[in-house]
């Protein structure tokens, strides 16, 4: 004895089902959707789903019924900007995120004679909020992974993995690629004279002047205490050396304010050199080596100097 | 630790014939669906371990600035994954080719048509595959995933899969060549399923 009653299960199933023909014109439509779009089979069947419903993309929902037909398998219509296909109000107070319930869409053959597809509509909402929040709090762990909590610049593992795609990119399209090491005059001394805070400020200060003295491109990372690493893209050695010397200048012209309305002055020394294949053993890590030694160089020339290699 | 089931060579053969016409079922599909005249390299197939996998993905990464990878889940005898992966160009070629003009191109277009493309491909020719050999199989909804870093791939498929199946082609239309490849990962289990599948394939043709 057949027990299955498709009509029952039609009526009575907890998401959307629609049969639609490859012209896309509306053969069923289930009591869910009746229910939460207040619109009756029978004033619909035979209209057009996308005269009905006009935010419908029809080239889209057109080619994924094609699909269905043609390969006999089905097809998902989950994708962003298409996050439901029946436009269906939340009233839920629980729910912050969403005007619309969110939707995932499978679309099946149903009738391959007469060209008839099957599609189902679920009700994502409550794990489409849940991800979001979760994509948002996985995003903010990716960030803290990335930068420096004090300065917000990159910090020495993102510069790692990074410089490597960089130098790979530059590789491939046969562009210059530079570095400058940098760090703090007399650091030390600052720390001892003023204390930790005012040392955190003056590390604060040079990593804003730093971050928005280079372009998009460059990457700007402290690599630990007062030590910071420039990498420029598409910048010859000489270029490069332009950049050091105005940052030079410019820290060398600035100040931070101290709490008792004193200022306090500091500069920097840098070290430059350019990325060079045969040279550097195709390695990134000589190139940062050279730069580091042309910074000591600076240091034992007098300080507040650039120096290229 | 499990033993890796591998392919021996008779057996490779078998599945890249198989392979080679349910991606030509897989060609003819899109071809209609798009409505352009598309053809398919033959494909060549590799079977590779997860860390030789880490380091093949690796390599495109270092030849290109992203990835696409997008995933789907098969259930059944030959359950496990796959992937298909094309880089930046292939996967905005291929918007192209799905009759967007470049002026409505934008990332949500090319994760639709990433995911439209894998959901043709891989259930396609998965599912040719099955029905050759008796196997009886479904499909999840794929996911798409764009990677910069080896990392985020290690970090969002975190299964351990013991036999990977690379099939690399090319898909070529008019205008445009496409290189794309689908991934086939699955476990012991359906490994040796697959492997005595094709052992029976090999003797009925044989008979």
């Amino acid at each position: 004895m057949n027990i299955i009653d498709n009509n029952v299960i039609f009526n009575s199933v907890d998401n959307g089902i629609i049969i639609l023909d490859e012209n896309l014109n509306i053969q069923a439509w289930n009591r869910w959707l009746e229910v939460l779009t207040h619109l009756k089979e029978e004033n619909i069947v035979n209209q057009n789903i996308c005269e009905l419903f006009s935010y419908i993309n029809e080239k889209k929902l057109k080619r994924k019924i094609k699909s269905v037909l043609v390969t006999k398998t089905p097809s998902f219509y989950n994708v962003n900007p298409n996050k439901y296909l029946i436009q269906i109000p939340i009233d839920s107070i629980t729910n912050t995120s969403y005007t619309f319930m969110q939707q995932n869409v499978t679309i099946v053959p149903y009738d391959e004679e007469k060209k008839l597809v099957c599609v189902f509509i679920y009700d994502t909402t409550i794990l489409s909020e849940a991800n979001s929040k979760l994509e948002k709090l996985n995003n903010d762990l990716l960030e803290m992974s990335h930068k420096d909590p004090l300065t917000h610049l990159f910090n020495r593992r993102y510069f790692s993995t990074q410089s490597k795609k960089v130098q790979a990119f530059s590789k491939r399209n046969n562009l210059d690629l530079s570095l400058i090491v940098l760090d703090i005059d007399k650091f030390k001394a600052i720390n001892d004279t003023y204390g930790h805070l005012i040392g955190d400020e003056v590390i604060i200060h040079l990593s804003k002047i730093l971050a928005k003295s280079v372009r998009e491109s460059d990457i700007v990372s402290r690599f630990g205490g007062e030590e910071f690493v420039v990498l420029l893209q598409d910048c010859n050695a000489e270029n490069t050396y332009i950049v050091a010397e105005k940052l030079r200048e410019e820290i060398e012209h600035s100040f931070v304010e101290l709490p008792d309305e004193k200022i306090l002055k500091y500069t920097i020394s840098l070290g430059i050199a350019q990325f060079d294949e045969k040279l550097d053993d195709d390695n990134l890590e000589h190139t940062f080596a050279r730069a580091d030694t042309a910074l000591y160089e600076a240091k034992l020339n007098g300080r507040n100097q650039a120096i290229l290699v | 630790m499990t033993t890796p089931v591998f392919l021996n060579e008779d057996e490779k053969d078998c599945l890249q014939e198989l392979m080679n016409v349910s991606y030509g079922e897989a060609t003819a599909a899109i071809a209609s669906i798009i409505d352009r005249y598309a053809t398919l390299t033959i494909p060549k197939i590799n079977t590779i371990s997860l860390s030789e996998l880490k380091e093949h993905l690796n390599n495109k990464l270092l030849q290109n600035d992203s990835l696409y990878i997008a995933s789907q889940i098969i259930h059944g005898n030959i359950s496990g994954e796959n992937l298909f992966v094309i880089d930046d160009k292939s996967s905005y070629n291929l918007t192209k080719e799905f009759g967007l003009d470049e002026d409505e191109i934008d990332e949500d277009e090319i994760d639709e048509v990433v995911l439209e493309i894998t959901n043709i491909i891989s259930s396609v020719t998965s599912g040719n595959l099955a029905s050759m050999i008796d196997a009886n199989i479904t499909f999840s909804s794929p996911h798409l995933n764009k990677i910069n870093t080896i990392t985020q791939f290690e970090d969002r498929f975190d299964k351990q899969y013991e036999n990977i199946i690379i099939i690399s082609t090319e898909l070529n239309f008019e205008d445009e060549h496409i290189k794309g490849e689908l991934i086939i990962l699955t476990k012991n289990k359906s490994s040796l399923f697959l492997k005595n599948s094709l052992v029976n394939f090999i003797e009925d043709v044989e008979a």
